[in-house]
């Protein structure tokens, strides 16, 4: 064993029910867990909690509004719970550490294993934000198939509202869902399109009397929050922009579009349009996910 | 790629009637004395039994191919008495001898006639096929001659080789022919512009964009927008395409800017060139000199040969070693690389991309750093779906786009007359940046601002200004202004981004932007 290893052992406490610590929203579902291992400091019994789950091949659009709700979520003091899987539970947790908020993972293997790597950024950032990462199994323990199923109850345990944002007919994300529902948690479910597999999970589950995620103040309001969101993303101050700043703002999508898209409905030359998108990038109007690519931010 | 003089040495003695050819040759070389004793045969003429040898010199170099058929036919009847006597002295031969007596094409010509006229010879007999690809060498007394009978004709005495009729050149068309034209292309405005900017700075372009998107499209067009070759140049791909042996029959010069496209399964050698029978091929980097190598679905190119293609992009040339010696081809061609965002060719779109992000990742890794290092504009190129949409315009046609080229390449001309090795942006080093691109007070603000919001490497920032210096060429402006510094940060290289995202579902690149 490492110094690391040992660093990182001492700072994993155990938990069983008999711990003042544990947590009250887990003593309360159908088949709690008997043990967690925790590193980072837990959601607060008095605090709300939301679960942000979806799809881990998600959408570019699941993946921005995963971010943003997530983002608006711990502005707002709201714990941001998932299972830091690729895709959507990633991305609202990015969104929950760039609100600085506090989020907590759990883990369907032992927290000392950062399952899957390519969330290895987002690993460290949660737990130097203060968030917590949480798991019932013991350090070491590999990411098998079937911990994740069973992690699923613990998310939606240590939630008040689950939001589903992407999934396809058939998902692990079901589980959750039905976790949820057997622990008397309200459901949000991000509406799509009929033709996109990646909605369909989400529209049965509104077909099936899911409520409906319209906005993040539905959210707010189920969490008895008060629904006024900070008022920067809708109405700006746009007086600081120019004309032509101003046209180009005007046309921008909330989700991004390829500048082929922009140059005919704006009608101006690239050379121009370029000048002024990066004006407003600078100004903080507007943001490239991608090169080529831009949206209002 | 230059030729170099063999000395055929026909020597005819007593002793039993069998020929002989020595000098470190080849089988193919070997062979030419019974393709030549058959044509003489066949010509009505028989050997005389004699013992013939023939020696070819310089003997110490491996001699391979059927360019010494002629030679060795006309020393044999020289040294039989069947030719007239009179000096050849400062005349060459070359061509391929068949049976029948016919003289055949041969790779190379264009070649070996230069360095004929190199070495002082005053004319040289090539076969007729050839004789528009020997003309392009200008002050070279070109004979043709189609078989047997017409060289007996000629070599009959001084007077008739002196009379033989001259082939004169063909009149060479003055414009360069192109397939295709950028007015075929529709609502790609973003990425033509970006092609034309490439093509005036002479700037390595990668083109992403998912399937179907016009890519290649687009990267086909490209040689008919670079100024127009100048005779020099045209000549110099000639050669190359006549070594390889892929120049038309009958043409004299190649014509035009050559694009090359070669799959993504080539191996290194077919690349770079390498030895096979008759010596040493170009590869399609040589074949690309001038003009633009295409390097389609760049992620599935072995390592190997994209590592392979560093140092000759570097030195734009080619050295290829072997055990017969050391082989150089020029190569400077502009690279045009295409990817798609995975292996299938449709993410971001969910519904028809089932790649995982491990696979997504995976190919996106596959593209070799170094290359990715050269390339001065990335290019999304927008996706099909939306162009159908849309009331797509034409854009510029191949011939507007290339006036403003041409102009913005005088300008580059210009500036750098007294560099020594740049003569386009695309080539400038860091020393020739900082030079030629000095920014005033209010654009290195604006940089600085872009430094941080974007998080560019100095790299990236050198390749910004290399692009907004031609940005500004073409706008023929004298200063590198705000505007072209934004147009050029638009085009930014992916290769920041490629690296960082921590899984392809584009998340880990907010790392930075909290970081900031």
């Amino acid at each position: 064993m490492t110094a690391r290893d040992e660093d990182f052992r001492k700072n994993v406490r155990e938990l069983t029910q008999l711990d003042r610590e544990f947590p009250e929203r887990l003593r309360n579902i159908p088949d709690p867990p008997d043990i967690i291992y925790v590193r980072g400091p837990l959601p607060e019994d008095d605090v709300p909690s939301a679960a942000i789950i979806g799809a881990r091949d998600a959408s570019p659009y699941g993946l921005d509004i995963a971010r943003s709700i997530g983002k608006t979520l711990a502005m707002r003091g709201v714990n941001v719970i998932s299972g830091m899987a690729a895709g959507i539970d990633a991305a609202g947790q990015w969104g929950a550490v760039q609100g600085g908020g506090r989020t907590c993972a759990v883990f369907g293997c032992g927290l000392d294993i950062c399952y899957p790597v390519s969330n290895f950024n987002l690993y460290e950032e949660i737990l130097n934000s203060g968030g917590s990462i949480v798991s019932e199994y013991p350090l070491g323990s590999p990411p098998l198939g079937w911990h994740f199923s069973k992690r699923n109850r613990i998310i939606s345990g240590l939630a008040d509202v689950v939001l589903v944002i992407e999934a396809k007919e058939r998902s692990g994300t079901s589980i959750t869902v039905g976790n949820a529902l057997d622990q008397g948690k309200q459901v949000f479910a991000l509406p799509g399109r009929i033709t996109d597999r990646l909605s369909q999970g989400c529209n049965r589950l509104i077909r099936e009397g899911a409520c409906i995620l319209t906005g993040v103040e539905d959210v707010l309001e189920s969490l008895h929050l008060s629904r006024e969101v900070e008022q920067l993303d809708f109405s700006r101050d746009l007086s600081s922009l120019g004309e032509d700043e101003r046209a180009v703002y005007e046309i921008l999508p909330d989700q991004a579009v390829h500048v082929d898209a922009l140059i005919a409905k704006s009608l101006l030359p690239f050379q121009k349009l370029s000048e002024i998108l990066l004006s407003l990038e600078i100004l903080g109007f507007c943001e490239s996910p991608k090169s080529g690519y831009y949206r209002k931010k | 790629m230059d030729g170099y003089l063999v000395s055929v040495q026909v020597d005819e003695s007593f002793g039993l009637p069998r020929s002989l050819i020595v000098g470190n040759v080849s089988a193919s070389v070997r062979e030419a004395l019974d393709r030549c004793a058959v044509a003489l045969k066949n010509g009505g003429m028989a050997l005389p039994p004699r013992r013939l040898t023939i020696n070819l010199q310089p003997a110490d170099i491996r001699k391979d191919g059927t360019w010494f058929d002629l030679p060795i036919l006309t020393g044999m009847l020289k040294a039989m008495g069947m030719a007239a006597d009179f000096p050849l002295s400062d005349y060459g031969f070359f061509g391929e001898v068949g049976l029948d007596g016919q003289i055949r094409h041969v790779r190379g010509t264009l070649s070996l006639v230069a360095c004929m006229k190199e070495a002082g010879y005053v004319g040289a007999v090539v076969p007729e096929e050839d004789v528009q690809e020997a003309l392009v060498v200008e002050g070279m007394d070109i004979i043709g001659i189609k078989d047997v009978g017409e060289l007996l004709d000629l070599l009959k005495s001084e007077n008739a080789f002196r009379t033989f009729p001259r082939p004169s050149p063909e009149r060479q068309e003055k414009s360069e022919k192109y397939d295709y034209d950028f007015s075929e292309v529709r609502g790609q405005e973003y990425a033509v512009r970006a092609a034309m900017i490439a093509a005036a700075g002479n700037h390595d372009i990668l083109l992403s964009g998912t399937a179907g998107s016009g890519k290649t499209m687009i990267a086909k067009r490209i040689p008919g927008i670079i100024p127009p070759l100048s005779r020099e140049d045209d000549i110099e791909i000639t050669k190359i395409y006549s070594v390889a042996g892929m120049l038309p029959k009958g043409s004299a010069l190649y014509g035009r800017r050559p694009f090359r496209a070669p799959h993504h399964t080539i191996t290194t050698a077919a690349l770079l060139g390498g030895s096979s029978q008759g010596g040493i091929m170009p590869g399609e980097l040589a074949l690309a000199h001038k003009g633009v190598l295409f390097l389609d679905e760049l992620p599935l190119f072995s390592r190997a040969s994209i590592e392979a293609l560093r140092q000759p992009l570097e030195d734009r040339k080619v050295l290829i070693n072997r055990l017969q010696g050391s082989f150089s081809y020029p190569a400077e061609c502009m690279l045009v690389a295409a990817m798609n965002p995975c292996p299938c060719g449709y993410y971001p779109d969910r519904n028809r991309c089932k790649c995982t992000p491990w696979q997504i990742r995976a190919y996106q890794r596959g593209i070799s750093r170094p290359i990715l290092e050269r390339i001065d504009l990335c290019v999304e190129v927008s996706p099909p779906e939306f162009r159908d949409a849309v009331e797509a315009r034409p854009s510029l046609s191949s011939a507007k786009i290339r006036e403003r080229v041409i102009q913005a390449r005088k300008r580059q001309a210009s500036r750098f007359e007294k560099e020594a090795d740049v003569r386009v942006n695309g080539r400038m080093g860091i020393r020739e940046i900082e030079k030629f691109c000095p920014l005033s007070e209010n654009e290195l603000d604006f940089m600085k601002k872009i430094y941080t919001l974007k998080g560019l490497s100095m790299r990236t920032y050198h390749k910004i200004l290399k692009v907004a210096r031609t940005i500004a060429d073409l706008e023929e402006s004298e200063n590198i202004s705000i505007r072209h510094l934004s147009e050029a940060v638009s085009y930014r290289s992916l290769e920041d981004r490629l690296y960082l995202e921590e899984g392809a579902d584009g998340i880990g690149g907010q790392r930075n932007d909290r970081k900031r």
